[in-house]
């Protein structure tokens, strides 16, 4: 479904007479997202994490190697806007995702901009409404609703775009715990509906949800692999500045002193289970 | 007493379609030096409480006293207040404007007609206490990493001197370095100053970790109000107004409710270890 092949990219900084500085935001990062597949990314504030995801949907363009959705390169210019159909994004701040004042306009901008027929229209919103458990909302104005609610708002405007992807850059971030919470089950349930689903977070205990995670570090992948792998590397992940679930952590401090665990625990039920078989 | 508030009510937009009572009867006594933390989800009151705190929202009844202002409706001239009083708002960094770290700190002080002498000081000491070095004075707030941005934000805010600081959502779309360094820095402060501190979190695992007093609101009231330890054992009440208990809280929950003798009220990873290390065999 994504194919990047050594990526990099490099902003500029700073432009004086013939003298051009440059930072390097991306190093050489190769890898492949399988369809229907749910993908992590972590890395601390300014790895490259934000600057990959724009990389996408043709938001930013590699300075070397090349990224293929879908089979459309994404600096086909010609082909940008089936690109960007087919990539969705959603992000931090609901706020500035929403632009309709009633609900199922906010959700219909995208459909209508794509010329869908309206008469198509108004089932595309409801689809996507429902999916994101919404639809009860439809006529209300987005600014009343909670935060979670905003976000699915602003998910279900993507959805109704029929995207085959979705990348999720940090989307519960200005979140409370309960609309942290609809908002991650409602990323899984798109994804077992078939959503290939990318999600940036800087907390550790969603991407336990993933398939596979990356861990970017200085703009080049510095670990990959599944949450057991990846949250079993307690002290590599607190070097590079992230964390592990609270889980994973006690289960390496009991392996450590010697309690029969794997260290590859990662969520609670697993926990539970694994201590009581100790018992 | 930093802060003393007596049967607190506020209406939003009272007599007009849209009246809403965002808070009420709250009744709070914060002591000089104490570390609080304020959970409750979006919309619970909690950025309403601490707006009244420095006289940005007047209460509609009630009555208000921060560090021996008392404030009402028709209180004027709370400048004195609100340099006692800093409030650090949610993306603090969004407000920087100056084209110099130092000059963007010195903001606040300046405007207090503060000598060069004093607000140079001031500046450098800011700095200090929340770890931004030397280097970075001359360079654009821009240029800066959100970490560091956050923390000149909340430098400007100290320059100032405030007797009680109010930091609401510090650590948001932060990573968990910029996090935890952070919350050390503000530990480190509460510490060096004996300053009164207030954070506003969504992070259940931070209030558990770093302050010494929970407050928990839903619908306007206060619904908790003690030690973490206290609070965090009233899981079903947390779970029942859309908050949470610490992801170790919540495993030591279902451990007790498969046997395990363990408490209730433990909050920490290292709480946890000696409690489970003592049910379980090797």
């Amino acid at each position: 479904m994504i194919t990047a092949k050594n990526v990099r990219h490099d902003y500029k900084i700073e432009q004086e007479e013939g003298n051009e500085k440059f930072f390097r935001a991306l190093d050489d990062i190769s890898l492949e997202i399988r369809k229907g597949s749910f993908i992590a990314i972590l890395g601390h504030n300014g790895s490259g994490k934000s600057t990959f995801a724009k990389h996408l949907n043709g938001f930013l363009f590699p300075t070397a190697g090349s990224i293929v959705v879908n089979g459309i390169e994404t600096t086909d210019t010609e082909h940008i806007w089936e690109l960007r159909k087919n990539v969705g994004m959603v992000f931090q701040n609901p706020d500035n995702q929403i632009i309709g004042s009633v609900v199922e306009e906010d959700t219909a901008f995208g459909p209508e901009n794509l010329g869908v027929p309206s008469e198509e229209i108004q089932f595309v919103v409801d689809e996507a409404l429902s999916s994101v458990r919404m639809q009860a909302y439809a006529k209300h104005s987005p600014n009343k609703l909670s935060g979670g609610q905003k976000q699915r708002i602003a998910i279900a405007g993507v959805l109704a775009m029929k995207p085959s992807c979705i990348v999720f850059d940090e989307p519960t971030a200005m979140l409370d715990p309960s609309g942290r919470k609809e908002v991650l089950k409602t990323i899984k349930r798109l994804n077992r509906e078939g959503i290939t689903t990318i999600l940036i977070t800087h907390y550790m205990e969603e991407a336990i949800a993933a398939d596979h995670i990356f861990v970017i570090e200085q703009g080049k992948i510095a670990l990959e692999g599944n949450p057991q792998q990846i949250f079993s590397q307690v002290e590599k992940m607190k070097a590079l500045g992230l964390d592990v679930p609270q889980a994973a952590e006690l289960a390496y401090r009991l392996k450590q002193d010697g309690y029969a665990l794997t260290g590859q625990e990662l969520t609670m039920e697993e926990m539970v289970e694994v201590l009581c078989r100790l018992r | 007493m930093s802060i003393t508030i007596k049967n607190l009510n506020y209406v939003y937009s009272v007599g007009t379609p849209f009246e809403k009572q965002a808070l009420t009867d709250i009744n709070l006594e914060i002591k000089d030096g104490e570390f609080v933390g304020i959970i409750g989800h979006t919309g619970s009151g909690k950025s309403t409480l601490i707006q009244h705190m420095n006289g940005l929202v007047r209460a509609t009844s009630g009555e208000i006293e921060v560090c021996g202002h008392k404030i009402s409706k028709d209180s004027k001239d709370l400048g004195k207040l609100r340099q006692e009083v800093g409030l650090v708002f949610q993306y603090p960094e969004h407000q920087l404007f100056e084209l110099t770290v130092a000059k963007d700190i010195a903001f606040g002080p300046k405007n207090m007609e503060l000598s060069e002498a004093e607000i140079k000081s001031r500046v450098k000491e800011a700095c200090e206490l929340v770890g931004l070095a030397d280097r970075h004075m001359e360079k654009s707030p821009f240029e800066l990493s959100g970490g560091q941005k956050r923390r000149v934000a909340i430098a400007g805010v100290l320059a100032m001197k405030p007797k009680v600081l109010i930091l609401d959502e510090p650590t948001a779309g932060l990573d968990p370095k910029g996090r935890d360094s952070i919350l050390n820095q503000i530990r480190q402060l509460h510490r060096q100053t004996g300053m009164t501190i207030i954070l506003v979190s969504h992070s259940m695992e931070d209030v558990a970790e770093y302050v010494d007093r929970v407050i928990a609101m839903d619908k306007g009231k206060i619904i908790l109000d003690g030690d973490p330890h206290q609070v965090f054992s009233q899981r079903e009440t947390l779970l029942a107004v859309g908050l949470n208990v610490p992801q170790i809280t919540e495993l030591v929950y279902q451990l007790r409710e498969k046997g395990f003798d363990i408490p209730d009220n433990i909050i920490t990873i290292e709480e946890a270890l000696p409690w489970i290390k003592k049910n379980i065999n090797k």
